[in-house]
């Protein structure tokens, strides 16, 4: 039996479409299709986590990115590693069996979201809930951050001068979107689709 | 509003963490009496200077924190990692 068709946390009124202030250049929203997989070393385990994810672990504040994947630091010893969506619960399995019993390995596929923003104001809509400094001099790209946005814990990460991945608690997601419409509607934005 | 160094993130606002109490507080021997661990659970100095206190930064990296608060003026002198010892100012 073939496992039902997985649906969207940020729910059913995130469909793809324009909206707020029309012209400039708009924000833009995409769920990004992902598995998250969170891995936190024990004593000593940092090396078995880094050989295990296969690319050096960034540091704190920091994140590692290649392409579509990325290897986020939340906390001393604890990473968050992120790809592109494959076969459910692969990347767990993989990563859990390559790094052994000093490396506790939780898959977040269903517990975390990885919302896209993109565009010149995406950094202004962001900055209206955030309390950490997202200028490009204090955040440059491979930045990441986790802070409180309208109550909410988000992790932000730097992807380029003009994009921010924002890793959100899976049921936040939706709450989320409804705060993120409300910042960036000065500047209209789009929802793209998930990719 | 605070503004405390993490350690591992840097400066960030108060409302990041929750307050954790007393980080002098140390736990008795197991066969020290019910006064000591009465004194232990509910006992606790309310200064008027440099205090020692846990903080959480709960909507960070997730790490218990050891502040060296002043409480009158609100200066922090240190903050540390959990298991690192601080040096509380005299004055």
């Amino acid at each position: 039996m073939s496992a039902p068709e997985r649906l969207s946390p940020f729910g059913p009124e995130f469909t793809p479409g324009r909206h707020g202030a029309s012209g400039g250049s708009p924000v833009t929203l995409a769920e990004r299709k992902v598995d998250i997989v969170q891995v936190m070393a024990g004593r000593g385990g940092d090396a078995a986590a880094a050989s295990a994810v296969g690319s050096v672990l960034p540091g704190p504040g920091k994140a590692e990115i290649a392409g579509s994947s990325m290897t986020v630091w939340i906390q001393p010893s604890g990473w968050l590693v992120i790809r592109p969506r494959a076969e459910e619960g692969a990347l767990a399995r993989t990563l859990a069996s390559a790094a052994g019993d000093s490396v506790a390995v939780v898959d977040q596929g269903h517990g975390r979201s990885v919302l896209r923003l993109s565009g010149p104001k995406a950094g202004d809509a962001l900055a209206k809930g955030s309390r950490v400094d997202l200028h490009a001099r204090a955040f440059p790209p491979g930045s990441a951050a986790t802070t409180s946005i309208d109550h909410m814990t988000v992790t932000i990460v730097k992807v380029d001068a003009s994009t921010f991945d924002l890793v959100l608690p899976g049921n936040f997601s939706e709450a989320f979107v409804d705060w993120l419409r409300m910042a960036a509607a000065e500047f209209g934005y789009e929802i793209g689709r998930p990719a | 509003m605070l503004r405390i160094n993490c350690p591992f993130c840097g400066i960030r606002d108060e409302a990041e963490f929750k307050f954790g109490g007393d980080a002098s507080v140390k736990r008795p021997p197991a066969d020290a009496g019910a006064e000591a661990f009465y004194l232990y659970a509910y006992e606790r100095d309310n200064p008027k200077g440099w205090y020692v206190e846990w903080w959480h930064h709960v909507a960070g990296c997730r790490q218990w924190l050891k502040v060296v608060r002043h409480t009158v003026t609100h200066d922090i002198a240190q903050v540390a990692k959990a298991g690192d010892a601080v040096s509380v100012p005299q004055s």
